[in-house]
Parts: structure tokens; C-alpha cells; sequence
């Protein structure tokens, strides 16, 4: 291997070593790095002309990104985690017993290993570059900072935003890092190094003081921390904190407090240092931690995914920096306001003053909110606001790069106000539809060039959603998805494409789900309130029949009614949300629907009883409990079968796209790594063999697709498969 | 020497709505108000940004904070940092004078196409402290040892937190010492312009402009309102659709308590807006195959006495004239900006006097009669406000649809310029 560290010198007696991995564009710490560093550190020890040492990285943007990622993916037992996280821990021992000063020179991103390497230096510098960010982000990826992280972070930050930072996994940047202790100093990047010499300087001449002074808990909080019996209300409330986000589902952060305690109560050090080693150990082999590496990965790969069929390169696509969003009102606003926040031009264009004013007020709301949490100036918020030119006609359409249409899902209307736009805009104009449930290829069919035209799927609330659904039509260019996909990424969001086809990805999968939960509630099956519970334990955000209220009864009926003409019978809308449509209750918005939704949590709608025993009486069904795993998986099967069938389809490209979607757009829990990663988990002829029992108990619309028993009879998993494929098209 | 050039050609223009001084629009800068303006004649034009070789804003009360002001809108609205701007000021004649001397930069081979324009927020003009005071500030910060601090602080007097007001200090000519509206008091009675008249001629203003708006949206892009945006201004807020005879002669005179004519009524209110347009030359527009909203094909600017600067349009109309050899009859509209009535009358009265002509001109005749149905058709300044930087280019704009609306050919865009200018533009429609 080609070595990663260069060592140079500044005036004779200090050293200056700068790590630059070769052939990466990022330093991470992987096992080879770790033997060079481990020796180079041998070596130096014995450099006697040496007073100090100071670390930095020669890769703009990045000091040491982590460690890699790979490695640990690949262990498998606890005893081979306990050794990795020990062999860490030794070399960056090495580096705390250096016998002269330590400084890390930080100068953009310094996460996982390389802040726990940093912080093992006796000093900190860092950057005031946008870059820079320094964090502890293990328990994102389900295991705990395992090279000292946990012991040294407290002693430099203080325990409490040691322990806020460790379990969140959350970064901070330059002056973040400086005002809170965990860096020393902080320079322009140009005077970095300068700064890191001075600090040296300070410290020969006047000693440390000036430094550690700064460190650890300031304020009152310092003797709660101080006082044995008292610390422990310090973990008790992370704890607390921890379990209240993570519903108990992710082990990670509540073990990163134990081994936090360890180190707070330990009378010999070394003990909380095996602690550490331990936990990571029996950490990295756990499933959840695998599950969170794959949607890492999955994440990664979103971040450089044109859309096309994988492996397909495409020129870089042009950026779209004027773009138009027609029909105002709450989405048209939402989207006005994502794209003003990333500094898009923006042209809001409705027919209806007062819908331009209902779009405008919610896009400032948004922006109001920030500036009250003093995540943006009032000068900022001014300024993307005057981003948003509110407009009744189609005047400066020709200037535009691309249009967003958001007016009414009714496809003559939409196809109307397409035609019009296509007349407006310059001939390379792209033009996109917010459909949540139209077909993309019939729409194009309106316009003059059908290439230039796509699917642009927000998911509501704009502000929140981080997925959009690309979907690309028969006629769809290879450009326009390119464009649309980077697009997407601009305004922060995840991009997943999506061939057009009914319901495209999430609302395809989403109906048999909201809609089984409602046929089991007409059997008179389960409880509302136990469906939702059974599937929160699981791990998602919300039931299927909080859904369907959040969404409103309306929309959701008619998305379900829409899939029935287009897909068939198994998607046949249950005759309860018909009724509860018909009597009124439109979710949410009205009030009540499933549930009621006056003050802050929901209660069961007290009506519903009677409607059920209606519904039930009407079509002649006597009422029979429904073992609860059978309700499960009769609302969570369907989802996986209507999967297999996308991919079948080519919906989808590969298994990743799903889970990646159903994460994002549906909040599918992470810990499970997605929808079809969870139905590996199970194992697919076992779902197979489960959909055949439902198909004979409840009925034909379970039998299991050609595809998952194809994957049955050939005994794969769907992953299995991907990579087969994926490794066949490589070759 | 201007008639044999080629002429400037006007792709496209758009202002905002206007809205007197502390009403709708006070919430917004000049430059934010600029920003909305510029950014939407440009996208109107469909010319893309990076063609923009230059920025020349118009803006007389230029704002503390926004210094260069052009500068500032060109980089709100999205120009490429390498496009320089400059800001211009003639006083009331500035948003004409942005489109001149982009004009004389086109001719010059400086720039291809330039985006100009006016911006104004005389809400937002502020309040100075007094000399006094100012030198207080000044020895405070110079103080060294707190006896020295206290030993300043006993000079205070309650009166110096008395303000100047700077919308006042701008409309008062430094040389003369006159206030805008004594100017005008001056042409009532040099020319003999009663009460009556004046008032007349503002309510026909106001009649003009009420019937006018729906042609006018034409020429506005509408601005949603901070803090809150609730609201988004589509039209002109000045014209008053109720007004009349008897609530305009209800006014006390404004400027001369006892014997004065000219009242808040008959006067242009001080206003904000901004209003911006796309320039290239005759054979550029041509070459890129662009229909433009029409030419600029003469122009001049005057000097006069101050304290007559109302009749700065006859002398600047005169002057350009007498390069053109073209005559006042053929101009088929004229817009006439409305600093006053008594003004615009005024200059009624001097464009047709022979003796006028003969004494200040030197001419033999009268420069002929200035033919009242062409003037103003949509309205003028008494109604619509005048945001002094921003009028300029207004009047360009709204002379050049009208003409376009009528499929006439010939107009006179003219306005008279605070300190004793004047300042006329020849425009054709093809």
C-alpha cells in the first residue's frame, strides 16, 4: 500500500504530520491506516528534537471522515468487534502518551474515529470553513463511538453535551466546537496552521492553563456533575430523552450512556475503556446495526444516483435556477417555499389571488418558523421570500428552466393547464407534475414535446418529507429524469426514480395497508386502536388508519378507488372508508374520521362503533376476532407482495429504490433497513407460505406474486437477487 | 447629433404597483422593491441573466444600508457577480436618466444590454439628527475618562433629539432655499393659475387612473406584503375612485398657509415603488429576433431657474426639438410627469405663449400648443404617486404601452427635475 501519512517539520522542533489517503478523496481509518499510523507513532516517540506534534489532513473539506464503514460491516461476531474497537483504542492510546504536545488541526469534516483521534491530541484547532464538523455519529449507524469517544468526550465537553452529542449522534461546526470547549482555538482555514504553532507557543511559554480552563462543564451544573449520587440524574434523563425519540427501538444510544457511566464512575479508567470495547463488540454484529449500514449505503448512493437503469452514466445535468410552480394554495406554497429556501427563482402562479395569498402565507409561516427558532435572519427570510414572484399569468414563463405543476388532480384540468404552460415556456424548459396518482405517460400526451416531461412526487408536508418520487413516463428523457433527479437533491430531498405506473411506489404500497386495516375493522377483526398499536410497536410512525386521517378520508378513498379501477380487486376499497367518507368524517382536517382530533392527542372516534356495526349489518358479515398475527400481517404482507410486483414491473429498479422510499416517504423503520430488507429478514418462502394461509382464510387478493415465488423456488432473498443482478451487469 | 444614431430599443419593462409613503409597500426597501422589479423585467424579457452587461438604477433617496443600491439589486436578483452595476441620480429625472446612460454605453460599445430602472422607498427615507447632536455622538466616542464623558453629556439639550426630516431636506432645493411645493406656488402666479383649476385638473387625474387600472396591471408585477404575506398588491394604491370637487377643495394649501393654491390634493403624494426595463440597441433586438415594446429615439436635458423648475418639460422638450427638427404637434400622447397641477399647467401655458418663447427660448413663435386630450391619458403622478427615482421610468413605460394599445406612433415622455432641470424623451412605437 502506498503510504497515507507525511511527516514534515516547522522550525526544527515541531512536527507536523499530514494524513492524505492515496487514491480516496476522503481519510478514513480502516485497518491498514491504523497499522501505518500505529507505527509511525512508534517512530516518532523517538523523535527527540520533537517538542510537538500537529496532525492534519491534506484532502480539502475533510480532516477524517470516520472509520470505514466496510470494515464493519463485515464483522460478525462479538468477540472480532470487541478486538477491532481495542486495536483502536490502543494506537490512539499511543497518541494520548505521545511524550511531547499534541495538536489536531481540524479543517472540515472530523466524525466517528477521527474526532475520537482527535480527540485522544492533547489540543484542537479548528476551521471556521463551512465544512468543518465535528460529531460522534456511531449510534446513527446502531453502535457506540469504540476508540475512546465515550471517555474522552465527557472530559474535554462535559457530561451533558457529551452525552447530547453521543446519543443524537448530532455534529457541530467551527465556532460551535470552540464555544463549547471541544476545540482549543479557531483560524480561518489559510491560518490553520499558524494558529495550531501559536497555541503551541502559548503553551511552552505560559503553560496550559488558558486552555483547560475552558474545558469540561461550566456553571452550577459542574458540581451536580462533581458529586457522585447526583451525577446519575444526569443519566437518568438522557436516558429518558433517549427513550422518548427512540421508543425503545434502538438500542445504540441508551448503551453509549452506559459506557458514558462507566467512564464517569470508574475508578480505574482502563476498565470503562474495556467497557466501551465490549458494547461495540456486541453492537456492530446486531442486525439493527447491519440494517442502518445497508440504508447508509443506500443513502450514499441516492446522494450520486442519475436515475438511470444502474451503471448508465449521463452528463452532468443543466441546473434548473428559475423555476415555476402553478397552483398556489397549501402545496403550490410548500413548494414555493422549498425552493426560495434553496435559493430557486421561483414564479407562483395561480388563477385566484386569493389562492396566491393562501400559498404565500404558508411558504412565510414556514420560513416564520425558522426565524423563531433563529435558524435564518429576518434579512434572510425577506430575501427568500422576494425569491417568489407571485403572479396570476404566464408572463415571464419563457424565462424559466423548469415548471412544477401542482394544480388539482384532475386529469383534464391538468392536461388544460399543461398545454398552456408548453406554449409559455422556452422549447428546453422541463415541465413536472406533482401527481400523487395520475399517470405521468397519459398526461404527456397533452404536450407538443413529451420528452422535456415528468413526475415531480412531493410528499406532504413539503417542509418535512425528505422524499421526492421521480417518475419518468414513456416518453420521458433520459435528460429530463437526470435533471429532475439533481434537482431534487438541490432542494435537499432524497430522489427515488420511479417508472411511471398506478399509485408509482409509496401510494401503491401504502393502499393495501391503510385498506386491509379497514376490512379488518369491518370484520369486527380488532380494535381501531390495536391495529395502529400493533404496527407502532413494529416501529412505524404511525397505524394505518392514523394515516388515512392524517391524509384525509376523501383523498385516500379516491387514491384507493383509483388503484381498484387500475390494478383490480386486491385493491378493491374497503366498504368502511366508503362509509366513513359518506358520513362525513374526512380525517384530520375535519376533525374526526377514525379518531377525533381535538386537543393534543387523538382519541377513538366514538361514532365509529356504530358506523362498523352498520357497514357490517349492510354486507352481511357476522363479526370474528382476528388472531393478532394474522392482522399484522395482513396489513404488512400486502405491502411486500405489492413490492415484488413493482419490482416485477420495473416500477422500481432494484430492491434498494423501495426500501430507500419506504424509509423516507412512508417512514418505514429504519432499524428494519426497509420494507423488503425486513421480508429477507423473515425469510421469503416463509411470506411466501404465510400469503398462501391468508389467501385461504381471508382471500384471493393475497396470493403471492409470480415473482416472490419465482424468488421461493429459487431460494433467494430479494437482496440476493439485486446483487446478482447488479454483479451480472457489471460484467 | 441624436437623430442620426441608431435608436435604443426598449425589450421589455415592468414596475411595481405604487403605494403612497407609509401604506402598503413601507415594509420594503428600495432595493427590495428594485429587486422585484428587475428580476421580473428580466425574466419578462426571457433574456437570460449572463447576458446582462450592465445595471443602471435610478434612486434618489439612496438607502444607508444599500449603498451603490444597483449593485444590490443586481445581486438580489440573481446576476452573475461579474456584471457591474452604477446607480444614477438627476434627481426627479433619474429613472430616465438610467435609460440614457444605458443608451449612451450601448452607443458607446460599452455594453450590449443593459437592465434599467428607478427604485424608491420614501417610507424608508430617514429621520437625521441635528448638527448638535451629531457633534455630541462624535465627542462622546472621543472621551476618554468619565469626568470627560459627563462633561460632554451636560451640553445636551432636550432640543437636539428634534429629527430632521430627510423626505423634507430632499424636497427642498439647497440654492434656491425652496421647498418643491413654493416652486410651484411661484408658476401659479407667474402664470395665473387659480385654485380652481388645479384642483380640476387633480381630480381628472384620479378619473383618468381609476378607469386606467385595468390596463395598467398590464405594466405591474404584484408584490406580496411583509412581514406577514397575507396580502399580495396587485394594483396602484393612489388613485381614489371617490374623489371629488368638493373633498379636494376642502384642503387647506399645504405649502403657503394664506395665500397659497397648492395643496396635498393637487400635488403628486410622495410614494414608493420601483419599476425596471430591458435596453439594447435597434439592430441588437433585431438580431436576436425580439419585438420590442418600442424606441427611444431623442432625448435632452435642460437647465432652468430653480425656483421655476416646474417648467423644466418645456425647456428639455424645446431642446430636443431643436436637435430633431421634429415638432410638438406630432406627437401623438404625451406624458407630462404631474409633480403638481399648477406645474403641468404651467407648462400648458409656456409651451403655447409666444411671448414665453420669445424671452426664455428665443424663439420667434410659440414651441406650439401642447394638446390636452394627448396628456396623460392613463393618469398621472397626482393620482399614481411619484417615487421620484422610479418616475422616470415609469412615464417610458407607460407612454410605450399605450401607444402600443392604440397602434400610435410618436410620444413625449417629459418631466421636470427638482434644483431646475428638465428632461425629455422621444419615443416610437415601430
Amino acid at each position: 500500500m502506498d503510504k497515507a501519512f507525511f511527516v514534515e517539520s516547522i522550525g526544527g522542533d515541531i512536527g507536523v504530520i499530514y494524513f492524505d489517503l492515496p487514491h480516496e478523496k476522503i481519510n478514513k481509518l480502516s485497518t491498514p491506516v491504523m497499522d501505518e499510523l500505529s507505527q509511525l507513532l512508534d517512530d516518532i516517540r523517538k523523535q527527540s528534537a520533537w517538542k510537538a506534534v500537529i496532525f492534519a489532513s491534506r484532502k480539502p473539506g475533510i480532516f477524517i471522515a470516520g472509520a470505514d464503514i466496510k470494515e464493519i460491516e463485515d464483522v460478525s461476531d462479538a468477540e472480532q468487534g470487541y478486538r477491532l474497537a481495542c486495536r483502536g483504542q490502543a494506537v490512539f492510546q499511543k497518541v494520548a502518551d505521545l511524550p511531547y504536545l499534541t495538536v489536531a488541526a481540524i479543517d472540515g469534516a472530523c466524525l466517528g474515529g477521527g474526532l475520537e483521534f482527535a480527540l485522544a491530541c492533547r489540543f484542537r484547532v479548528v476551521s471556521d470553513h463551512e465544512k468543518t464538523s465535528l460529531g460522534l455519529p456511531e449510534t446513527k449507524l446502531g453502535i457506540i463511538p469504540g476508540f475512546g469517544g465515550t471517555q474522552r468526550l465527557p472530559k474535554v465537553v462535559g457530561l451533558p453535551k457529551a452525552l447530547e452529542m453521543i446519543t443524537s449522534g448530532s455534529t457541530v461546526d467551527g465556532p460551535k466546537a470552540y464555544k463549547i470547549g471541544l476545540a482549543d482555538e479557531m483560524a480561518h482555514s489559510a491560518n490553520l496552521l499558524d494558529k495550531a504553532v501559536q497555541l503551541v507557543r502559548h503553551v511552552q511559554k505560559f503553560g496550559s492553563k488558558k486552555y483547560l480552563r475552558r474545558r469540561g462543564t461550566r456553571g452550577p451544573l459542574k458540581w451536580l456533575e462533581r458529586t457522585p449520587g447526583l451525577r446519575e440524574i444526569m443519566f437518568s434523563q438522557a436516558r429518558k430523552a433517549v427513550l422518548k425519540l427512540s421508543k425503545g427501538q434502538y438500542p445504540a444510544p441508551l448503551k453509549a450512556i452506559v459506557a458514558i457511566q462507566a467512564g464517569a464512575n470508574a475508578i480505574f479508567p482502563a476498565r470503562a475503556y474495556e467497557k466501551e470495547a465490549r458494547i461495540i463488540g456486541e453492537l456492530i454484529p446486531s442486525p439493527i446495526c447491519k440494517n442502518l449500514i445497508h440504508l447508509f449505503y443506500l443513502t450514499e448512493a441516492a446522494k450520486k444516483d442519475n436515475g438511470l437503469a444502474l451503471g448508465t452514466l449521463a452528463p452532468p445535468a443543466k441546473p434548473l435556477q428559475r423555476v415555476g410552480v402553478l397552483g398556489a394554495g397549501v402545496m403550490g406554497g410548500g413548494i414555493a417555499w422549498l425552493l426560495a429556501h434553496k435559493d430557486v427563482f421561483v414564479q407562483l402562479k395561480d388563477i385566484q389571488e386569493k389562492a396566491l395569498q393562501t400559498g404565500l402565507a404558508h411558504a412565510a409561516d414556514l420560513f416564520e418558523k425558522r426565524l423563531k427558532q433563529r435558524r435564518m435572519t429576518a434579512d434572510a427570510f425577506k430575501r427568500a421570500m422576494l425569491r417568489i414572484r407571485a403572479t396570476l399569468d404566464y408572463n415571464a414563463f419563457h424565462s424559466l428552466d423548469a415548471v412544477i405543476e401542482a394544480v388539482v388532480e384532475d386529469m383534464k384540468i391538468k392536461k388544460a393547464v399543461l398545454r398552456d404552460v408548453e406554449k409559455s415556456v422556452s422549447p428546453q424548459a422541463i415541465i413536472a407534475s406533482n401527481t400523487s396518482s395520475l399517470s405521468i405517460s397519459e398526461m404527456a400526451s397533452a404536450l407538443r414535446f413529451p420528452e422535456r416531461f415528468g413526475g415531480f412526487h412531493f410528499f406532504n408536508p413539503v417542509h418535512r418529507m425528505p422524499l421526492i418520487e421521480v417518475i419518468y413516463g414513456k416518453q420521458t428523457s433520459p435528460e429530463t429524469l437526470v435533471a429532475l433527479m439533481d434537482f431534487a437533491r438541490k432542494l435537499g430531498k432524497t430522489p427515488v426514480p420511479v417508472k411511471d405506473g398506478p399509485g408509482f411506489l409509496v401510494n401503491r404500497l401504502l393502499v393495501p395497508y391503510m385498506n386491509e386495516a379497514a376490512l379488518i375493522l369491518q370484520e369486527g377483526g380488532a380494535e381501531a386502536a390495536a391495529l395502529d398499536e400493533m404496527v407502532a410497536e413494529f416501529g412505524m410512525p404511525m397505524g394505518p388508519l392514523t394515516l388515512i386521517d392524517e391524509i384525509g378520508i376523501d383523498v385516500g378513498y379516491k387514491v384507493i378507488d383509483i388503484l381498484y379501477h387500475q390494478l383490480g380487486e386486491r385493491m378493491k376499497p374497503a366498504q368502511l372508508v366508503f362509509d366513513v367518507y359518506s358520513a362525513g368524517w374526512l380525517g384530520k382536517k375535519s376533525g374526526q374520521g377514525f379518531y377525533v382530533n381535538h386537543g393534543s392527542r387523538p382519541t377513538l372516534n366514538q361514532g365509529l362503533e356504530a358506523l362498523i356495526e352498520k357497514t357490517r349489518l349492510a354486507l352481511n358479515l357476522k363479526p370474528k376476532r382476528i388472531p393478532s398475527e394474522d392482522a399484522f400481517d395482513r396489513m404488512i404482507l400486502p405491502m411486500i407482495n405489492e413490492g415484488a410486483r413493482c419490482l416485477e414491473e420495473g416500477i422500481v429498479r432494484h430492491a434498494g429504490d423501495a426500501d430507500l422510499a419506504m424509509v423516507f416517504g412512508t417512514g418505514f423503520p429504519a432499524f428494519r433497513g426497509g420494507l423488503l430488507r425486513y421480508a429477507d429478514s423473515r425469510g421469503v418462502a416463509a411470506l411466501v407460505d404465510r400469503l398462501h394461509y391468508l389467501r385461504q382464510n381471508y382471500g384471493d387478493r393475497f396470493r403471492p406474486c409470480a415473482y416472490l415465488e419465482r424468488l421461493k423456488t429459487e431460494n433467494k432473498g430479494f437482496y440476493e437477487l439485486a446483487k446478482e443482478r447488479a454483479h451480472a451487469s457489471a460484467v | 447629433m441624436n437623430q442620426i444614431s441608431e435608436r435604443l430599443a426598449v425589450i421589455e419593462g415592468v414596475r411595481t404597483p405604487f403605494a403612497k409613503a407609509g401604506g402598503e409597500l413601507k415594509d420594503l426597501a428600495a432595493q427590495d422593491l428594485g429587486q422585484v422589479a428587475f428580476s421580473e423585467a428580466l425574466s419578462r424579457s426571457g433574456i437570460a441573466a449572463k447576458e446582462i452587461d450592465e445595471v443602471i438604477v435610478g434612486c434618489v433617496g439612496q438607502p444607508a444600508e444599500a449603498m451603490n443600491i444597483a449593485r444590490v439589486i443586481a445581486l438580489y436578483c440573481g446576476l452573475d457577480q461579474q456584471v457591474p452595476a452604477v446607480t444614477v441620480h438627476r434627481n426627479c429625472a433619474s429613472g430616465m436618466e438610467s435609460i440614457t446612460s444605458g443608451w449612451e454605453k450601448i452607443r458607446a460599445g460599452q455594453a450590449r444590454i443593459v437592465l434599467a430602472g428607478g427604485a424608491e422607498s420614501m417610507s424608508n427615507l430617514p429621520l437625521l439628527y441635528g448638527r448638535e447632536m451629531t457633534a455630541l455622538f462624535a465627542d462622546l466616542s472621543r472621551s476618554k475618562s468619565l469626568l470627560q464623558t459627563l462633561k460632554v453629556l451636560s451640553r445636551f439639550r432636550l432640543r437636539f433629539l428634534k429629527p430632521i426630516i430627510g423626505v423634507q431636506l430632499g424636497l427642498t432645493d439647497p440654492v434656491s432655499g425652496m421647498i418643491m411645493g413654493d416652486t410651484a406656488e411661484v408658476l401659479a402666479r407667474e402664470f395665473h393659475i387659480s385654485r380652481q383649476d388645479q384642483d380640476a385638473y387633480a381630480l381628472e387625474s384620479h378619473q383618468k387612473a381609476c378607469a386606467a387600472a385595468p390596463r395598467l396591471k398590464e405594466e405591474i408585477v404584484p408584490v406580496p406584503l411583509p412581514p406577514k404575506y397575507t396580502q399580495v398588491l396587485t394594483k396602484d394604491m393612489g388613485p381614489r375612485d371617490n374623489q371629488s370637487m368638493e373633498a379636494l377643495q376642502k384642503l387647506k394649501p399645504f405649502f403657503d398657509r394664506h395665500n397659497g393654491t397648492v395643496t396635498v390634493g393637487n400635488a403628486c403624494p410622495i410614494t414608493d415603488g420601483a419599476a425596471a426595463v430591458v435596453l439594447m440597441s435597434e439592430s441588437q433586438a433585431r438580431d436576436m429576433g425580439l419585438a420590442p415594446l418600442g424606441y427611444v429615439r431623442a432625448y435632452a436635458y435642460a437647465g432652468l431657474d430653480p425656483a421655476r423648475m416646474g417648467l423644466g418639460p418645456v425647456y428639455a422638450t424645446h431642446k430636443m426639438l431643436r436637435s430633431t427638427g421634429f415638432r410638438l404637434k406630432d406627437f401623438d400622447l404625451v406624458e407630462v410627469n404631474e409633480a403638481f397641477a399648477a406645474q403641468v399647467l404651467a407648462c400648458e401655458k409656456a409651451f403655447g405663449s409666444e411671448s414665453f418663447s420669445k424671452e426664455h427660448l428665443g424663439l420667434l413663435g410659440s414651441l406650439g400648443s401642447l394638446d390636452m386630450r394627448k396628456v396623460n391619458v392613463n393618469g398621472g403622478a397626482i393620482a399614481l404617486g411619484h417615487p421620484v427615482g422610479t418616475t422616470g421610468t415609469r412615464l417610458v413605460l407607460t407612454l410605450l404601452k399605450e401607444l402600443g394599445r392604440r397602434g400610435l406612433q410618436h410620444g413625449l415622455a417629459t418631466l421636470c427635475v427638482g434644483g431646475g432641470q428638465g428632461a425629455a424623451l422621444h419615443l416610437e412605437k415601430i
